[in-house]
């Protein structure tokens, strides 16, 4: 591991004293066109107010609404001819016509507002500048979130566009107490980042202490949200994470009706919940839109296969070099017939075919579409046939992969199961050491660092570790909504009750 | 951070520096499926191991060769000291490692059993690498020819017999449990005696259990029959799953009846009455018909009173026959009476214990037996006969 120091990237755009509008409109372009020089999408529109004074429209190309500006700005304003009985101020108030229009005092607010997008009217005579709510430009419909898909759920998944995502949860929760503290992060990209939480619900404390870790973030860019989850996390070595992702609005409402935060950022369509536990990693959003029988026993094979997909192969390669005892006899003579002509150990082996099996994972996901095909036909081919046909793996590790594999897709968290996934290869390695004993060490060190984990200060393995047969509700089973009648304890006190107790249906209540 | 560090690389040296030193890898292991102890030249003993041989299982290419299984096992002896000994030397006649960890048959042959195995179980139990659930038996003849044998429908002679006894017809001993009898107040082991069973023409030939060897203090003494095991289990209450056939001797309709699966359960009660010692065997014991040879409906309760009388008696015959064979030629006690003196009477035994062999064949038994038939199976008058024949009273 190499200690990675950041150099430099704390750096942020330099910030001058705040230049004051002038009078003088040439003034005022001219510091504008030397600011945004060498910025060809930077358009200045120059117009006559009524045909006398004169105006000047600055707007970024793609990010206005050019047909707006035309219709609702120019036009009328150029038609105008009272300009003189009302005054400057007052004929903006009442001709430009669009939905949100806020003065600036200085050019670098102004120079502020058009990088965001809205268009700035700059008047002769004027010390005041107007930015137009007419920013609009080219965005991704919302569709069905691919990394989440549920049979049946909503369909809905957050876009790249803030906007648009926030509109998505406040839709779902129509309650002023539903507030959406917004903070810019990033010297150059100025990302929005919105912290959500319901007002009463979340614990305030919680809210602060995301908030006070986001302002903590100097950066001159953030792309992505895991951008965020690495600044704000709380233990930065963990290869669990420790913020939940979800591209799904219904998530993040769930998730603040439960008194968490939710973090969303522009450009991501990705909302980071916080704090979790480690078993809202193991829990799907279809868990609660399906027979909650049906769902505990998913639960249960989440569990069940969360564990082979960690021990699987380690427990083989155990086993197969240190325990030959523990195997019935006719398994370990088919075993022992099947792994013959094997010339490596099996330590190796499992390495071997952990590793391909890691690679065409990879290559599957990152190639084009047309090819990722190609690729899982010739590795199935090659990895699963002709290995075993060549002899350079066992049949039996071979499905012991494959089973692998398809237990590590049982978790529902991408995120998540990579962690498990990567945490598979220092198993192997123990078991082919140490044998039982090396994962039985590996287990108990991997529950002692996630018994240390925290979430925004709340231990990862709450609920599970606590003792307390209500928190269980949505942990190992999944409760029938009406007997869930309290929200998961987080810390601190708040609003717990969430539905009223006594509403179990019967045929006896009609 | 730099604790972490530190604590990773200790970590890599440790799992590369050791070499992996208890590792051993499938391929490098001789799997030994069975082991057969003999007398060898001289004052030495001589053992025959039984390997797994992993290749011919390997069911690839289809077709295959057609005439006849190729055999799964192979055997390889070598004389020694001991059975230590001869180990080490077998050992470098087996290019792998000979691994113990799934030997689940141990079979000493007659001749040496007779001279004692007391010196030579000691190896069986105090090294950890056999297993302490693998079965003892004695062999009729030479123990190397069980092994010998290559069965037609299991995989090794040693699953044969191992399946054999795990279906609890006979008895069955661990090397766990003859240690406990090693340490029992009686002095008496019974270990199992296999014979080879030959299927008639051609080598294929199978190892079965039959009887019993008893044993007192490692050397062993005699034989017991099939039929003199199984009266001794029903006393031990080791009966399971099992078919009693008996003649309904009373009443008009003569003929043999069987059960199945007759369960039981024993309660054994030792008692001293004016310095005699005395044994009550209390036999509970159920089971349902599966045969009727006689013209009698068993549905009928007087007719099923008596089935269950001669059923009964029928029981209570073989146990009582059973122990004056353990009595009287034997004097062993293989029904392990002597722990329950000792458990009731300790302060009598204590006095009585050196003398126990005298006492044993002098003990009296009282034998009840309370038989009851459960069901009569699926049909209640004779199958095959038809009604105005069947018995009605």
């Amino acid at each position: 591991m190499v200690r990675y120091r950041m150099r430099g990237s704390a750096k942020t755009e330099p910030q001058p004293e705040p230049v004051p509008l002038s009078a003088e409109l040439a003034r005022n372009e001219q510091w504008i066109r030397s600011v945004c020089s060498s910025c060809s999408d930077v358009v200045y529109r120059p117009f006559k107010i009524g045909g006398r004074t004169s105006a000047l429209l600055i707007f970024v190309d793609g990010l206005a609404d050019d047909r707006g500006i035309e219709d609702f700005v120019i036009a009328p304003l150029m038609r105008e001819d009272a300009l003189e009985a009302i005054g400057l101020q007052e004929m903006l108030r009442q001709k430009v016509e669009a939905s949100d229009a806020s003065e600036l005092e200085t050019l670098d607010e102004c120079v502020v507002r058009l990088m965001d997008g809205y268009p700035i009217l700059l008047c002769e005579g004027e010390l005041n500048a107007l930015a137009l709510g007419l920013a609009k430009w080219e965005m991704r419909a919302v569709e069905e979130p691919a990394g989440e898909s549920a049979v049946r759920g909503p369909r809905e998944g957050f876009t790249e566009t803030l906007r648009i995502n926030t509109s998505q949860i406040r839709r779902i929760i129509r309650s002023p107490k539903l507030k959406m503290d917004s903070v810019r992060i990033g010297g150059y990209t100025r990302t929005h980042v919105v912290v959500a939480y319901i007002q009463g619900v979340a614990d305030a404390a919680i809210v602060e202490e995301v908030k006070s870790r986001l302002s903590r973030i100097q950066a001159d860019g953030i792309l992505e949200s895991v951008y965020i989850e690495e600044f704000i996390e709380d233990n930065p070595y963990s290869p669990f994470p420790q913020l939940l992702d979800t591209e799904r609005p219904d998530v993040v409402c769930a998730s603040l009706l439960e008194g968490r935060v939710a973090i969303l950022t522009e450009g991501s369509p990705f909302a980071l919940v916080a704090p979790i536990t480690f078993s809202s990693l193991m829990q799907a959003a279809e868990d609660y839109y399906q027979r909650y029988i049906f769902s505990t026993f998913i639960r249960w094979l989440r569990y069940f296969f969360l564990m082979i997909s960690l021990l699987l192969p380690s427990l083989y390669v155990a086993v197969l070099t240190f325990h030959q005892e523990m195997v019935p006899s006719s398994l370990l003579f088919s075993m022992a017939s099947s792994r013959e002509d094997v010339p490596f150990p099996a330590l190796v082996e499992a390495i071997l075919m952990e590793v391909s099996f890691e690679a065409l994972r990879e290559a599957g996901l990152r190639l084009p579409k047309q090819i990722g095909s190609a690729v899982s036909i010739v590795g199935a081919l090659v990895v699963g046939e002709s290995a075993v046909q060549a002899g350079l793996v066992s049949a039996p590790m071979v499905i012991v992969v494959a089973l692998t594999g398809i237990a590590s897709c049982m978790i529902p968290r991408y995120v998540a199961s990579n962690s498990i996934r990567m945490l598979r290869f220092p198993m192997i390695f123990l078991a082919g050491t140490l044998g039982l004993l090396g994962i039985m060490m590996g287990i108990i060190a991997l529950v002692l660092h996630l018994s240390s984990l925290r979430s925004i200060g709340l231990p990862y393995m709450a609920s599970l570790a606590t003792p307390r047969v209500g928190e269980w509700k949505d942990v190992l089973i999944r409760a029938p909504w009406w007997s869930m009648t309290k929200r998961p304890r987080l810390t601190g006190t708040f609003d717990q009750r969430r539905l009223a107790p006594g509403q179990k249906p019967s045929k006896n209540r009609g | 951070m730099r604790t972490a560090i530190g604590l990773a690389a200790v970590l890599a040296m440790l799992a590369f520096s050791t070499g992996c030193w208890d590792r051993k890898e499938l391929n490098d292991l001789a799997l030994v499926t069975a082991a057969a102890f003999d007398r060898g030249a001289g004052d030495s003993v001589r053992v025959t191991v039984q390997f797994f041989i992993p290749k011919t299982a390997v069911t690839g290419g289809g077709g295959g060769g057609g005439g006849g299984q190729e055999q799964q096992t192979a055997t390889r002896y070598e004389e020694g000291e001991n059975i230590a000994d001869a180990l080490a030397r077998l050992q470098m006649k087996v290019p792998r490692k000979i691994f113990w960890g799934q030997c689940k048959v141990f079979i000493f042959s007659q001749e040496l059993a007779r001279s004692g195995i007391q010196n030579h179980f000691d190896l069986l139990i105090r090294s950890p690498q056999f297993r302490e659930h693998a079965y003892m038996f004695v062999s009729e003849g030479q123990a190397a020819a069980v092994l010998d044998t290559y069965p037609p429908l299991e995989r090794s002679s040693a699953s044969v017999i191992r399946d054999l006894t795990q279906l609890d017809i006979g008895i069955k001993v661990t090397v766990g449990e003859l240690s406990r009898q090693f340490k029992s107040d009686s002095h008496v082991q019974m270990i199992p005696m296999v014979r080879i069973l030959p299927l008639g023409k051609g080598k294929r030939a199978i190892p079965y259990e039959s009887g019993t060897a008893v044993l007192k203090n490692g050397r062993m003494t005699g034989t017991m029959s099939e039929g003199v095991t199984r009266g001794v289990m029903w006393v031990l209450n080791q009966i399971r799953e099992y078919v009693v056939t008996f003649e309904n001797e009373e009443g008009p309709s003569r003929g043999r009846v069987s059960l199945r699966p007759v369960k039981a359960s024993t309660k054994v009660t030792p008692r001293m009455v004016n310095g005699s010692w005395q044994v009550d065997i209390f036999v509970r014991t159920q089971g349902d018909i599966t045969q009727n040879e006689t013209l009698e409906n068993p549905i009928n309760p007087e007719v099923l009173a008596r089935l269950e009388k001669s059923f009964s008696d029928e029981i209570g015959e073989r146990i009582k026959q059973s122990l004056r064979e353990v009595q009287r030629n034997q004097k062993a006690d293989v029904v392990s009476f002597a722990e329950a003196f000792h458990r009731k009477y300790p302060k009598q035994w204590e006095k009585a214990k050196d003398d126990w062999e005298k006492i044993f064949p002098e003990i009296k038994v009282n034998v009840r037996v309370a038989a009851r038939i459960n069901r009569p199976g699926l049909v209640n008058v004779p199958g095959g006969v038809p009604y105005d024949q069947v018995n009605k009273e």
